[in-house]
C-alpha cells in the first residue's frame, strides 16, 4: 500500500499534497533524507516536502480530535508538530511504512495537548479521564431522561462512586479560566477596585516635574527640603546658608513662578 | 406554592443550617456560590438545577454587596431533601434595594423556585434581605 492511498480510511478522501508526489516513494525520500546532514539545504528542502505531503492527514487528524471548544488552527498546529517529530525520528529501514508511524505520533501530540494544556487550571488525570467520560453520560442520560441528569444517576450510569462524581464536577469548573473582567462585565457590582487615593498627585507631579527640572540648582535644592522632607524655613536657612526671610521670599516667589507657568501649560492642551 | 402549613412545618424542621458572614466584597461572591451549588450537587439535584442555583446565588448575592453599609454580608444556606433556602442579608443605607422590576431580580424569580425579598428598618439603617428557594423537582423525596 502507497502511503498517499492510506490517508483515505483516516478521514475523508485521502488527495495528495501534489500531483508530483502522487508516484512518488516515500520511503525511498526517507532513505535520501537519512544520507543527508541535517542542516544541509538539501536535507531541510527534502524534510519540508516530506512535512508537506502528509499535511492533509494532520488536518485530518486534527478534525477528529475537535471535540470541544478547542480552536481547529490550534490543533492543526498542534498536529503538525506532531507530523514534524515523526519525519524526524521514522526509520525507514524498519520495515513499517511512513503513515503507521506518523499517526500514532501525531495522535500523540494531539492527546498530549488536551492532557497537558487543555484545562486552565491543574487537575489529576484520572480526574481529566473521568471528565470525558463524564461528559458523554450526561449527555446520553440527558436524552434518555429527557431532562438534567442527577449526579447519582451519573455515577450509577458509569458505575462509580457519587463521591467521584461530585469530585468531578467541581473539578470541571477549572477546565476554563474566567477573566477577572468577567467579574465586572456579566454583573451589577461594578465596583472592582477603586482609584488610588493619590491619583490626581501624580497627575500633578507629572506637571511640576519638568517646570522643576529648570529651576537653578539652588532655587530646586530649597523646594526639596521644604516640599519633599517638610523642613521649616528656619532649618532650611541654616542647610542653606541665608537667612529665613530670603527662604520665605524664596519660596513664596518659586510658587508664583511654577503656578503662572503651570496655568500657561494647563491652557495648552485644552 | 400551595404547600400545607403540614407540610411546610415538617421541612423547616428536617433543614439542615449553615451561616456565612462575610465581608461584602465582590470576591466573595463566588464562594458562595460554589458552595450552594456543592450543597445541591450533593442533595443530588439534577444538574441544571445545580447551575439555577449557582446562578441565583451569585445574583442575590451581586445585588447586595454594593449596598452593604457596614461592610458585611450574611448568606444562610437551609438545606433538606429536594430543597435549598439561601437568605442572603445587609444592611443598606436606602430602602429601596432590589426593585422587582429591575433586571437583576427578574432573573432571581426566572431561575429560583420562589424568591423574595424583604426591608426591615432599623435604627442604623435598613436591614436588605433576599430569600430564595429553589427546590428540585426530579429528586425523590
Amino acid at each position: 500500500m502507497r502511503d498517499g492511498s492510506a490517508v483515505t480510511p483516516i478521514g475523508g478522501p485521502g488527495v495528495p499534497a501534489s500531483p508530483e508526489d502522487a508516484g512518488t516513494d516515500v520511503r525511498e525520500l526517507f532513505r535520501r533524507l537519512r544520507a543527508l546532514q541535517p542542516g544541509d539545504p538539501s536535507h531541510t528542502d527534502l524534510r519540508e516536502r516530506l512535512v508537506h505531503m502528509h499535511l492533509d492527514l494532520v488536518r485530518n487528524l486534527a478534525r477528529r480530535f475537535r471535540y470541544q471548544s478547542e480552536p481547529m488552527e490550534d490543533l492543526i498546529q498542534i498536529a503538525t508538530l506532531g507530523l514534524i517529530n515523526a519525519v524526524d525520528r521514522f526509520d525507514p529501514e524498519h520495515g513499517a511504512e511512513f503513515i503507521g508511524f506518523a499517526v500514532p505520533t501525531i495522535t500523540g501530540e494531539l492527546r498530549r495537548h488536551y492532557r497537558d494544556t487543555g484545562w486552565s487550571v491543574r487537575v489529576p488525570r484520572r480526574l481529566k479521564e473521568m471528565h470525558a467520560r463524564l461528559g458523554a453520560a450526561r449527555e446520553d442520560l440527558t436524552i434518555k431522561l429527557e431532562r438534567a441528569p442527577r449526579p447519582s444517576e451519573l455515577a450509577e450510569h458509569l458505575g462509580v462512586g457519587k463521591e467521584e462524581v461530585y469530585e468531578c464536577l467541581v473539578a470541571e469548573r477549572g477546565q476554563h479560566g474566567a477573566s477577572l473582567d468577567a467579574m465586572l462585565e456579566e454583573s451589577a457590582h461594578t465596583s472592582f477596585g477603586t482609584p488610588d487615593d493619590n491619583l490626581e498627585q501624580a497627575e500633578l507631579r507629572a506637571m511640576l516635574m519638568p517646570l522643576v527640572r529648570d529651576l537653578p540648582e539652588r532655587d530646586r535644592r530649597i523646594m526639596l527640603l521644604r516640599f519633599g522632607y517638610g523642613m521649616s524655613q528656619s532649618d532650611i536657612a541654616r542647610r542653606v546658608g541665608v537667612s529665613q526671610m530670603q527662604v520665605s521670599r524664596l519660596l513664596a516667589s518659586l510658587l508664583r513662578r511654577l503656578r503662572s507657568q503651570i496655568e500657561d501649560e494647563g491652557a495648552v492642551p485644552d | 406554592m400551595p404547600d400545607s402549613s403540614d407540610e411546610e412545618g415538617k421541612q423547616s424542621q428536617d433543614l439542615r443550617v449553615m451561616e456565612i458572614r462575610v465581608s461584602a466584597m465582590p470576591d466573595v461572591v463566588p464562594s458562595l456560590r460554589t458552595l450552594a451549588a456543592d450543597l445541591a450537587m450533593r442533595l443530588d439535584f439534577d444538574l441544571d438545577a445545580v447551575e439555577d442555583l449557582r446562578m441565583t446565588v451569585d445574583e442575590a448575592c451581586s445585588l447586595l454587596v454594593p449596598a452593604a453599609t457596614d461592610g458585611e454580608l450574611t448568606c444562610e444556606f437551609r438545606w433538606g431533601p429536594g430543597r435549598v433556602e439561601v437568605n442572603v442579608t445587609v444592611l443598606a443605607g436606602a430602602p429601596g434595594l432590589a426593585q422587582e422590576d429591575s433586571l437583576g431580580w427578574q432573573l432571581l424569580t426566572a431561575l429560583a423556585t420562589s424568591a423574595r425579598r424583604s426591608v426591615t428598618p432599623r435604627d442604623d439603617g435598613y436591614l436588605t434581605r433576599v430569600e430564595l428557594v429553589r427546590e428540585c423537582v426530579t429528586v425523590a423525596r
